[in-house]
């Protein structure tokens, strides 16, 4: 009789133990689907935060390829070898245009894949593209237009002009 | 006098009253115990959003708005005002609109005025320029900004950059303002 | 063993292993978090110094002083490195020591000109390393003025007793004779202690580069330099290679530069012939496209030749600039 009893209580004090282990199994689960689902959450914000980073740099290179482009020496006004400020000599374009294209790889580490280009829109029309290197893998294309002063040195008189500046990022 | 069923059954009912009561409260606790929680969740889950939104979550900085909107107004206006007239004597604007606001002496090839020169290069340039790029804009050259010497564009209703470029006269200063909205 | 005693130890097992898995599951996540943050920290740095590149094109003589996080950059040819991240450049001009220690940077701006302005030349530094000029002559005094007051520089007329201050690098500027090594500084590393020996005038001269070796200074070569810009370039970079690589560099834009400007008189003088304005003017320009033909052909490569080549003929053509501007022609820069 006393031994029946035991048995029966030890079948009951076993039982007890599976469902408190199963009872931890659970929680464990439902805590590591929490952290989980938590570790999912933060991976699609910090992926959000590196896209809007992404998105930063290449508006700051953009940025940065229009200041290099207006502060060029090569194509840029002097006066005794003052600079002047936001404007292009006219007469050391068609030979900027040349030499750009002829030294592509060493302008490449100053304009990476950009197209730049100057409209003159008074007092006449023309235009002259200064740098072309383009990609279509890219996931990014930024337009820069900035007007500029166009200088004609030969008879010393200054038009306007606009240098358009495209960007484009990968 | 009362038998022993009697005192059972009263103390019984005393003891079920006893255990209703009890229960009663312990429901009463637990429910301010559960409405503790869930404040204490809602507070969680409003922290939480605060962060995401404004600490997590980052919005791109628009460096390119900022660097293009600070130099189109001052770069368009110093341009223009540097540029010579095509057909009056190669005339900068700048000249022209001296003239302009004193006594309008000038007349050039085509027959207008320093005045209207001045007007016209200046529409000539902006349709090709911010009106090509959907800009809206105010351009106005003054002495007395109530009855401004040449106005094209619109008033801008909010956000502007805004140039302002003093030219001196003979009599007093001229100005030229250029406004670029949005 | 009895089946309690079983449970209780399978109960301890489970505990075991569960607090291993959630301590291991959080260990990983801490030190993946450690090494993204670190990474975007040497990210940013780097970000920051490809700005830095990107002002110094913009900005002519102007000093700058930059906060950013605690790292060591180091600077070779061509190339910026932070940590494991690094930015390769073809033609980069950045005079700076090998490593740039600490939390801020200093960096300065000067126009490279013979005589026109060829391009910007990009100084770099850290308020951490030492340099100690020594001279007397007014070239000394007039670098001494030129560095940035932030920087961590001692001007002495004469040679001084050296105290070591535990810099991490010291540089020494040495106008006239060589010095002896200093006492105090002899048990820092070789690479650490260097020197430049200066023998000229503001518009050319060489370059002696020095190193510790020991207790006493080993000759590592000797250069030339042109111009004032060029010369505070050898006083930031450490070693003969950097400075080499950085002036080619300059040259190689020299070159180009002054070919736009054999193209713009060569458009001067055409213009010229048809108008028939000035007969004066045309003189000057033919005389100008011979010294830019002759400064064009110098640059094509770095050597004491040709610097002392370009160093006289941009005297020339600036002498027919004046001219031009004298008698009211085009300016040829």
């Amino acid at each position: 009789m006393h031994a029946n009893i035991l048995s029966i209580l030890d079948i009951r004090m076993n039982k007890k133990g599976q469902i408190q282990i199963g009872e931890t199994i659970a929680v464990l689960f439902v805590f590591f689907v929490l952290i989980t689902i938590g570790f999912v959450f933060y991976v699609k914000v910090i992926k959000g935060n590196i896209e809007a980073e992404k998105e930063e740099l290449s508006q700051l290179k953009s940025v940065g390829v229009a200041q290099r482009v207006m502060f060029l020496p090569e194509v840029q006004c002097s006066e005794d070898n003052i600079i002047i400020d936001n404007c292009i000599d006219i007469s050391k374009l068609d030979a900027a245009q040349k030499l750009m294209k002829e030294n592509e790889v060493y302008y490449y580490d100053l304009f990476e894949f950009s197209d730049i280009s100057i409209s003159q829109i008074y007092p006449s029309d023309a235009k002259w593209s200064i740098y072309s290197r383009k990609t279509n893998d890219f996931k990014s294309r930024f337009v820069t237009n900035v007007p500029i002063s166009l200088y004609d040195s030969t008879i010393r008189k200054h038009g306007f002009g606009i240098l358009t500046i495209e960007t484009l990022a990968r | 006098m009362p038998n022993k069923t009697d005192k059972s059954e009263a103390s019984t009912k005393t003891k079920n009253f006893r255990r209703q009561r009890k229960s009663k409260e312990f429901s009463r606790k637990s429910q301010m115990e559960i409405l503790g929680l869930a404040i204490v969740v809602v507070l969680i889950l409003v922290a939480t959003i605060f962060i995401v939104r404004f600490l997590v979550l980052k919005t791109p900085t628009d460096y390119r708005k900022g660097f293009i909107s600070s130099e189109l107004a001052s770069n368009m206006l110093n341009t223009f005002l540097k540029t010579a007239a095509r057909d009056c004597s190669q005339l900068t604007m700048t000249e022209l609109l001296q003239d302009c606001a004193q006594g309008r002496g000038i007349i050039c090839d085509n027959g207008k005025d320093s005045c209207k020169y001045a007007e016209e290069t200046a529409k000539n340039i902006f349709e090709n320029t911010l009106d090509k790029w959907n800009m809206k804009y105010e351009f106005s050259a003054y002495t007395n900004i109530n009855s401004p010497l040449i106005k094209l564009g619109q008033q801008c209703r909010a956000e502007k950059r805004s140039k302002l470029f003093p030219i001196p006269i003979s009599t007093a200063t001229m100005y030229v303002k250029l406004d670029i909205c949005g | 063993m009895n089946k309690k005693a079983f449970e209780v130890q399978f109960n301890w097992i489970f505990v075991l292993v569960a607090g291993a898995a959630i301590l291991l599951f959080f260990t990983v996540v801490v030190v993946k978090q450690k090494n993204v943050s670190e990474t975007s920290t040497k990210a940013s740095v780097l970000k920051s110094i490809e700005a830095i590149v990107t002002g110094a094109s913009v900005s002519t003589d102007t000093t700058n002083i930059i906060d950013m996080p605690n790292s060591n950059i180091e600077i070779s040819c061509g190339r910026i490195s932070v940590g494991g991240i690094s930015r390769q450049y073809n033609n980069l001009v950045l005079f700076a020591p090998s490593l740039v220690k600490g939390d801020r940077l200093i960096t300065q701006t000067l126009a490279f000109n013979a005589p026109y302005r060829a391009t910007n030349l990009l100084y770099m530094t850290s308020p951490q390393l030492r340099y100690i000029i020594i001279g007397n002559s007014n070239l000394a005094k007039d670098i001494n003025k030129t560095l940035p007051a932030e920087l961590r520089k001692e001007f002495y007329p004469s040679m001084q007793q050296i105290q070591n201050s535990n810099n991490y690098k010291v540089r020494f500027v040495i106008f006239g004779d060589m010095m002896a090594f200093p006492k105090s500084l002899e048990r820092m590393p070789d690479s650490d202690v260097t020197a430049v020996r200066i023998n000229g005038d503001t518009d050319k001269g060489v370059l002696e580069f020095w190193q510790k070796n020991g207790n006493s200074w080993l000759a590592k070569g000797s250069s030339a330099y042109i111009g004032k810009a060029s010369l505070i370039g050898a006083i930031y970079t450490d070693s003969l290679n950097a400075y080499e690589c950085n002036i080619q560099n300059t040259f190689l834009r020299l070159n180009l530069v002054t070919k736009i400007y054999s193209e713009k008189t060569k458009k001067l003088v055409q213009k010229l012939a048809l108008s028939s304005r000035q007969a004066e003017c045309s003189k000057f320009y033919n005389n100008a496209l011979a010294h830019l033909t002759r400064i064009s052909a110098a640059s094509s490569n770095f050597n004491k030749e040709n610097v002392d080549d370009i160093a006289e003929t941009s005297k020339l053509l600036a002498g027919e600039n004046k001219n031009a501007q004298v008698y009211s022609c085009t300016l040829i820069y």
